[in-house]
């Protein structure tokens, strides 16, 4: 598989986090989820830090045809690259191959897709069960790997589970990140802790407490 | 030994101690604001404890070269202190950012 190659969600994918019909393993699960459209199998692999065997996990998902690669023929222009439909769900692995190499062999440049969704915190609630905590703690471990998020993962976890004294924790956890060990992993990390912090607390009485 | 020497021993000591520190502090700034910044700070520490440390020897030298000598202490001591105010600043962006 080549390392470069950037995945997405098929339709079919996408039906299968909201709806578990199929019974994925949690590994097979995890891999989906973390599947946004952006990030290519290189990355995912750093992202899983050695914990899931990430090329055997995606070539399942792609023969089950959960995903699919993002990909463009040489000299396709960006119009036409999107305006390719997405296959339908029915679509199976090996179809959706056959899509990556072209009908006449040529060779398919992997792109990022902008319109595939990151990871929700919707997904990943479903996987982890309903506690807040866990979740973030499931984001900052993928984020930061094993070791670097020990201090922010402690805050979180110390924290009463509110959003103000969460959204604290999660400000001053990021803030020992940018000056210890990464200012973009802290700013990644930031973003997508508040946006399940939203997304849990996302009503109006809570929206005034939100910095962002 | 005249008073000039024993702030040259108290001034070595202190600068060894100084080593220790910035270099036991080290692994805990693997990257981010302060790492940046520390790796530097490491090196003009090194570099003011081998000076210091070469401070019994400084009468060997001819005058040209003490000179000379007096003038990179003053220089690297100018740059540390740019370099600490720079950290400084950047940690007080960072915490009210």
């Amino acid at each position: 598989m080549n390392r470069q190659t950037v995945f997405r969600r098929t339709a079919e994918g996408q039906d299968e986090i909201k709806t578990r019909q199929r019974g994925l393993e949690h590994n097979h699960r995890f891999a989906l989820i973390m599947i946004d459209g952006a990030s290519n199998v290189a990355e995912l692999e750093a992202k899983s830090a050695g914990r899931w065997d990430t090329e055997s996990l995606l070539r399942d998902l792609w023969d089950q045809g959960l995903i699919e690669p993002v990909a463009r023929k040489e000299g396709m222009s960006e119009h036409e690259v999107a305006s390719q439909p997405v296959p339908e769900a029915t679509s199976h692995g090996g179809e959706t191959r056959a899509a990556e190499t072209g009908p006449d062999g040529e060779g398919l440049e992997p792109q990022a897709d902008e319109t595939a969704s990151p990871p929700t915190s919707e997904a990943v609630k479903e996987l982890l069960g309903e506690s807040i905590k866990g979740q973030m703690v499931a984001v900052v471990k993928a984020i930061m790997g094993e070791h670097g998020g020990e201090k922010l993962i402690a805050k979180i976890q110390a924290s009463e589970e509110s959003p103000t004294a969460l959204a604290d924790a999660v400000d001053s956890g990021c803030i020992f990140i940018k000056l210890t060990v990464s200012e973009s992993k802290a700013q990644a990390l930031k973003e997508r802790l508040h946006e399940i912090l939203s997304e849990k607390y996302d009503r109006p009485f809570f929206k005034g407490f939100f910095r962002k | 030994m005249d008073l000039t020497n024993i702030l040259f021993v108290i001034a070595a000591v202190f600068m060894l101690f100084c080593l220790y520190l910035v270099l036991s502090l080290r692994s805990q700034f693997s990257g981010g604001v302060v790492g940046r910044y520390w790796k530097y700070l490491t090196a003009l520490v090194v570099v003011f404890t081998l000076g210091y440390l070469a401070l019994p020897f400084f009468d060997m030298l001819p005058e040209s070269a003490l000179r000379l000598t007096v003038a990179l202490v003053f220089l690297f001591g100018a740059l540390y202190v740019y370099l600490t105010i720079k950290l400084i600043n950047s940690i007080i962006k960072a915490l009210s950012s």
